[in-house]
């Protein structure tokens, strides 16, 4: 037979795209001639964007990645691939990328309002070095802080932490998961003592109905959302609900889309759990083997600055949970009946009804889903777990298809963040800086004296800037994430602190983004497959890449410049005499040595970096240390999890991870996990245990009441709106590098405000026409856009927050949940007026 | 010439309709149609053009979701002129498309 070669490549393109979708088309068949540019190398990466983690196979040629395409042996995706993922080659390649040190100069000499001059790595070490020194000897280790990462690898965040907890005692280390998981795994810690999802993706198969409660799915996981279109065009019975402020994408598969008034989530869970009693439904023998009934403290503010007027009119402080039993359960959730919960969220009866009646019925395997309508919400570690507190009355949970699952946003959240604790409070394997047993632990895997990690936990995120501001932090660095754009009220805090003349601040990226630009010193970084790397995603799925290219310029990756920035330091320089007399022997030694050339981290030689096809490559880390870094940073990490004080967290064996494409963790003799706290499913769990939430101390998981309170900022009179921020489809988070990628970039080039056309008619507006949006912090112009993907109920407006031209939170309110002290992204009030 | 290969997740009552919108799109084919997913080419000139046009499938009523599978970029010169010979056809299963296509990727 022959053929053109176009019929060929469109014959390779069908088949690929029928085997992706599982259909099969006669006369189209597989074995087509190896066409593939045989100049091209391809290896397998993890995307460099969200949390779902999807697969790609990278085709490296001459140096330069110049083709992605979706991982067909992938099993998060399949062999798909979203837009955004579609043009991951081109992320590394933006015209303007940085390839130097820039420091703000005047004459040759830092200054703070100087302009940015190139300089060597020396000249950036030195001046960053003598910055830390004088902050650490002038105030103390509270004044030094790090601005860290979701989207760092599993090692860079581990050097991060122990340069800072350990090598500066200063626990002033945060990542920008604080922006987007913090409440999540808060409501993990409190429900089930252990943090992350019990399911997995395989749940997306396997359910009956799905619930998404403040997730869009089809726009932020678009690879998640066909798995579960998929299985809704397939399954009989299969049925989707949606609960959203306002209506999006996702709305035009359910069978119950429910459009409610902003904060009423809390209501609609209680109602839920409230119908579930009111009927008998829920699953005695579960509760009476598997749950505790608790309650938290009400009243708790707004995580705002003390002196704000609502931070002094609150009653309650914390989140301590006091045991209650069931009927006093029953009575706490008896206020929510379908009468009241309608009218206060705006939720027509029988669409409430529908929703309660799929959790009750014990025959349907119910999934729900939420990433940051329930986590940026100054409630959301309560409303994270009033939808634990459904499926754990109905035993829907640790099972295929019943699986209350939260979704993360970035690539590692999981892996990075969360799993090697670079939160204030955190250390890695869900330990915490606060528990001496825990704190204990990891000074012994570290080889540390007693008492090198501080007790107390560090400045969150927002208290960051915060303090940046008010000048009690003065030695900063920002890496691996864009936070001026990112971090609320821009206005009021977060450019006040970075130009605070009291402070240095350094960022570390690819790009000039307007972090970048409002620092005093910019190192050019290398990204993603310009260095090896591990990823977690949302499914416990831990996922390895090797170096696939050189970085540009003089660009450094993130944890070389840690491991070498932490030569600048003697322990004299950093540890109180005391401290060092426990350990003599490091004595006049540097930080690297007594964190990285441990004889643990630098345990593993240079050696040479295969696939199994037999290709070659770089690591330019190995070259620069004579060591395998990432490796030994990895396999002490891994101790954490494999000896720590904390069950399940174990991981498998470094060179596993190449081989694979990602395990799911705990991985126990090299088996990954799928379903946790169940016997059967998760090793952990014994022989006739049957289901066992073992992170906490009686095996026993807390359903834990929370009541509705309103929201930190409400419309009122003058501003009359709800503004609700968040992303589009084409751009991922701040934009730096989708935004670089042209074609997306002209795909969706500038935020809009979605808005009701009556809205917009009010205030004399039209699609297309320029408005301006205020609020009490601050105002921009963005064009209305009255149709379209978005349609916002009248009252509420969208801005999506990727446009670094258009900064959205200029307006936005630094209120936090008070527990996970994440922001409230979802909810502030704005007026709205033509330009 | 650049040559994809996308599935469009259409609502089940509206196949048809999408099915039709997408075919009169201009280098757009639908190959198959099963379960409501849609096997699509799109070909165009330039990469640019494609990114825009699978941006406007998401507008098309009853689109639920698009997923990019496939991809291929070269100049029109290397098109018209190189044929390839075919093995004979064997049955493409899920299973042995995924394979060729990762062996050959990974080739």
């Amino acid at each position: 037979m022959k053929l053109s070669r176009r019929d060929f490549i469109k014959t390779n393109a069908v088949a690929a795209t029928a085997a992706a979708a599982g259909i099969t088309i006669p006369g189209i068949n597989s074995a087509m001639a190896k066409t593939g540019d045989s100049k091209i190398r391809w290896d397998k990466a993890p995307c460099r964007f969200c949390g779902t983690g999807c697969s790609v196979l990278v085709g490296t040629k001459d140096g330069r990645v110049v083709a992605t395409q979706g991982d067909p042996d992938a099993p998060v995706n399949r062999g798909l691939n979203c837009i955004k993922g579609y043009f991951l080659s081109k992320i590394m390649y933006g015209k303007d990328r940085l390839t130097k040190p820039l420091l703000r100069m005047t004459n040759g000499k830092y200054d703070k309002e100087g302009e940015f001059t190139e300089v060597s790595w020396d000249q950036a070490f030195d001046i960053m070095a003598k910055k830390w020194k004088e902050a650490l000897k002038k105030k103390g280790p509270t004044s030094v802080g790090m601005f860290g990462s979701g989207q760092w690898t599993v090692w860079e965040g581990y050097a991060a932490s122990k340069l800072f907890k350990a090598g500066f005692r200063s626990n002033n280390l945060d990542p920008n998961a604080r922006h987007c998981m913090a409440s999540a795994v808060g409501a993990f810690m409190r429900a089930f003592g252990a943090d992350e999802p019990m399911g997995c993706y395989d749940d997306l198969e396997h359910a009956d109905v799905f619930v998404l409660w403040g997730a869009n799915m089809a726009e932020m996981h678009p690879i998640l959302w066909s798995r579960l279109s998929d299985t809704r065009l397939t399954k009989e019975g299969c049925e989707v609900h949606v609960l959203s402020t306002f209506k999006h994408r996702c709305f035009d598969l359910a069978d119950n889309g429910m459009v409610f008034t902003p904060q009423t989530d809390l209501a609609i869970a209680n109602y839920i759990a409230h119908y579930i009693i009111e009927t008998k439904s829920y699953n005695k023998a579960f509760i009476e083997n598997n749950v505790n009934f608790t309650k938290t403290p009400t009243d708790i503010g707004y995580g705002l600055r003390p002196e704000h007027p609502l931070e002094k009119k609150k009653t309650g402080t914390g989140g301590k949970l006091s045991k209650i039993s069931f009927e006093e359960y029953k009575k706490s959730v008896a206020k929510y009946t379908l009468d009241y919960t309608s009218k206060l969220s705006g939720v027509p009866k029988e669409n409430l009804l529908k929703l309660a009646k799929v959790y009750a019925d014990p025959k349907k395997k119910v999934s729900s889903y939420w990433t940051m309508g329930f986590n940026q919400h100054t409630r959301g570690v309560w409303v994270n777990g009033l939808v634990y507190n459904i499926h754990l009355l109905m035993g829907k949970i640790s099972e295929p298809g019943n699986s209350p699952f939260s979704l993360t946003g970035q690539p590692s959240a999981c892996g990075t963040a969360r799993e090697v604790g670079t939160f204030a409070h955190r250390l890695p394997a869900d330990l915490v800086v606060k528990n001496k047993a825990h704190r204990d632990f990891s000074e012994k895997v570290w080889k540390l004296p007693e008492g090198t990690i501080p007790a107390k936990p560090g400045y969150h995120a927002v208290l960051q800037n915060r303090m940046l501001k008010d000048g009690k932090l003065n030695a900063y660095w920002v890496m691996c994430n864009n936070n001026v754009q990112a971090a609320p009220n821009f206005n009021e805090e977060t450019y006040p602190g970075y130009r605070n003349p009291e402070n240095f601040i350094v960022v570390s990226d690819p790009y000039p983004t307007v972090t970048a630009m409002a620092g005093d010193l910019i190192l050019p970084t290398a990204m993603w497959t310009e260095k090896e790397g591990a990823y977690g995603n949302a499914e416990r799925r831990t996922q390895f890449w090797r170096q696939q290219v050189k970085a540009p310029g003089e660009s450094k990756s993130d944890v070389w410049q840690l491991v070498e920035f932490s030569k600048r330091f003697k322990v004299e320089e950093v540890w109180p005499a005391e401290l060092i007399a426990k350990k003599p022997e490091y004595k006049g030694k540097t930080l690297y040595d007594v964190l990285f050339a441990n004889g643990q981290v630098n345990k593993y030689p240079k050696q040479k970096v295969t696939d199994s096809a037999g290709n070659t490559y770089d690591n330019d880390e190995m070259e620069a240390f004579g060591f395998y870094l990432q490796k030994g940073l990895y396999e002490e990490y891994r101790i954490f999890g494999t000896q720590g004080p904390k069950k399940g967290h174990d991981l498998g064996e470094f060179d596993a991870y190449h081989k694979t494409r990602g395990m799911r963790w705990p991985v126990v003799n090299g088996k990954e996990t799928l379903w946790r706290y169940r016997e059967g499913y998760d090793p952990f769990v014994k022989k006739g245990e049957g289901v066992k939430f073992y992170g906490k101390k009686d095996g026993r998981a807390n359903i834990i009441f929370a009541p509705y309170e309103p929201a930190a900022e409400s419309p009122d009179k003058e501003y009359d709106l709800w503004l609700s921020t968040g992303r589009v489809l084409e751009h991922w988070h701040s934009g730096s590098m989708t935004r670089r990628v042209p074609e997306l970039y002209r795909a969706f080039p500038d935020a809009v405000m979605y808005i009701h056309p009556a809205d917009a008619k009010k205030r004399g507006l039209r699609r297309g026409m320029v408005a301006k949006v205020a609020s009490r912090r601050g105002e921009i112009s963005l064009r209305v856009e009255t149709r379209g993907r978005n349609r916002p109920p009248e009252g509420l407006v969208f801005v999506p927050w990727f446009d670094a031209g258009r900064m959205i939170n200029k307006l936005t309110l630094d209120a936090t949940d008070p527990l996970s002290k994440e922001t409230d992204y979802k909810k502030c009030a704005v007026k709205v007026m033509k330009a | 010439m650049n040559i994809s290969g996308v599935i469009v997740y259409a609502a089940p009552k509206q196949v048809d309709s999408v099915e039709n919108k997408l075919s009169a799109i201009e280098g757009v084919e639908v190959h198959a149609a099963k379960d409501g997913k849609l096997v699509v080419t799109v070909e165009h000139e330039n990469i640019n053009a494609l990114a825009d046009q699978v941006m406007q499938f998401q507008d098309i009523p009853g689109v639920m979701s698009v997923a990019m599978v496939y991809q291929h970029n070269e100049d029109d010169e290397s098109l018209s002129t190189d044929d390839v010979f075919l093995e004979e056809p064997s049955p493409c299963t899920a299973n042995t498309c995924n394979e060729y296509t990762s062996e050959e990727a990974l080739s």
